[in-house]
């Protein structure tokens, strides 16, 4: 199934990309973010909250066709 | 009670169904703190100064650098130099003089921020830096005070309400402070974006005030200048998060501590230490200025934990160095940083920092 991926400040900078579409067949969230740590190893680096479907998410949620996932870093800058 | 030309002055505002003399009253009876005179605080200061908060407060150590005109819209060129917090206050009342301006010309600690945020209804996190984030969080969840907060990372801003009456709060969201994350003056900034998330914020602040519209509690928005996007992610309340006091130092190094336990650090005791004072050993204090003890029988090199990275060529590598700091943690991150990414193989730590050694005075 195909998901949208949304990476905002310095995560889109390693991913080249703020927005990517992946084909998937990680049906939970726990898996797609190994997929996505494997694609982009310099995430791994990273501080992050994932956000599915706009809702920050601390467990291992189903994902759907329909599922929007975001990668949202801390920003320090004032 | 407002005067005759108090309401003249806010009549634009006074006659919203939602503000009126009443809510006007609100704003008057309000203190609101604002943290970091930067390029969040300006904005910031400057609308709630207009609107009529009645007490504001402005924190903010720094002086004001040409580097900062550009976003930084409360200062001139005239002012370079000269303290943000100090300047803020003559041009805020300038703009307003029905308002009372209290200033804190000086660093947020671990150690004054509860006794300020008493004083206030509200906090601003306008700061640039992750350690000065965590320490208002904790101090605004333990003196039950809500944050509207604002961050920035070159053309992206976010915006959120943390602790608003009882709602989630910054380490529900980031419960520890990153490994990484530069500052707009390492990242970059455009200077509008600061304007932009900025106005968010005085808006928040202004609608608590007057307890009227939707809080941007529970959400944070994440704006893109570039993109022009609005994002929202909801946040939720991790009620297993119990903040019982501030912690001792908020420093962030871009390592964590449980990184250093395979290095082998040389260590000095308190004895050693002690007969070292009087010798030409080089002293390496990673503390912060305010802090005691201070030796004053001789000269350290004072270089606060998160600026080592900054001043890491003013520590000599030819001859053997002590480092400290209180309890010995701060100096042995400093150690395992400067091994690890500068090769030192000089530097000797104070087991237990300096609380157990006798300072001559």
């Amino acid at each position: 199934m195909n998901v949208t991926v949304l990476f905002f400040g310095m995560l889109a900078e390693v991913t080249q990309t703020s927005v990517l579409e992946l084909n998937t067949n990680s049906m939970h969230l726990t898996d797609f973010q190994n997929e996505v740590l494997n694609l982009f190893p310099d995430l791994k680096k990273m501080s992050f909250k994932i956000a599915v479907n706009e809702k920050i998410v601390e467990e291992d949620v189903p994902l759907t066709a329909f599922s929007k996932i975001a990668f949202l870093p801390p920003f320090a800058g004032g | 009670m407002l005067s005759d030309q108090e309401k003249y002055r806010y009549s634009r505002q006074l006659i919203l169904d939602n503000v009126k003399e009443q809510g006007q009253d609100r704003l008057k009876n309000s203190r609101v703190l604002v943290i970091g005179a930067g390029g969040l605080g300006c904005p910031v200061l400057l609308y709630l100064a207009g609107g009529g908060i009645g007490k504001i407060g402005i924190m903010d150590h720094d002086l004001i650098d040409e580097s900062n005109l550009h976003r930084q819209v409360l200062y001139g060129t005239e002012d370079c130099g000269k303290s943000k917090a100090l300047i803020a206050e003559k041009k805020l009342h300038g703009q307003n003089p029905f308002i009372q301006i209290e200033t804190y010309p000086y660093k947020l600690t671990p150690t004054n921020a509860r006794e300020i945020f008493k004083q206030y209804d509200l906090i601003v996190d306008g700061t640039d830096n992750f350690s000065a984030r965590y320490i208002i969080n904790d101090a605004a969840v333990l003196e039950n005070k809500p944050v509207v907060y604002g961050a920035l990372y070159k053309f992206e801003g976010q915006v959120t309400v943390f602790n608003y009456q009882n709602g989630p709060t910054y380490r529900c969201l980031f419960p520890e402070p990153p490994k990484q994350a530069p500052n707009c003056n390492e990242a970059g900034v455009l200077g509008v974006l600061p304007g932009i998330i900025g106005l968010y914020m005085a808006n928040e602040v202004l609608k608590i005030c007057l307890g009227t519209g939707t809080i941007l509690s529970g959400k944070m928005h994440i704006y893109n200048g570039l993109s022009s996007q609005l994002s929202t992610v909801q946040i939720s309340k991790n009620n297993t998060l119990k903040i019982k006091s501030m912690q001792i130092h908020y420093e962030t190094t871009g390592i964590s501590i449980c990184e250093f336990d395979n290095l082998n650090i040389q260590e000095i005791n308190s004895d050693t230490f002690n007969e070292l004072i009087h010798t030409e050993a080089t002293f390496l204090d990673v503390r912060e200025s305010w802090e005691l003890p201070r030796i004053l029988s001789r000269s350290s090199l004072e270089i606060p934990l998160n600026q080592i990275e900054n001043r890491v060529t003013e520590i000599p590598k030819d001859k053997q160095v002590i480092v400290f700091c209180k309890s010995g943690n701060r100096s042995k991150l400093a150690i395992h940083f400067l091994t690890k990414h500068f090769g030192f193989k000089n530097l000797y730590n104070l087991k237990e920092g300096i609380k157990n050694c006798q300072i001559p005075v």
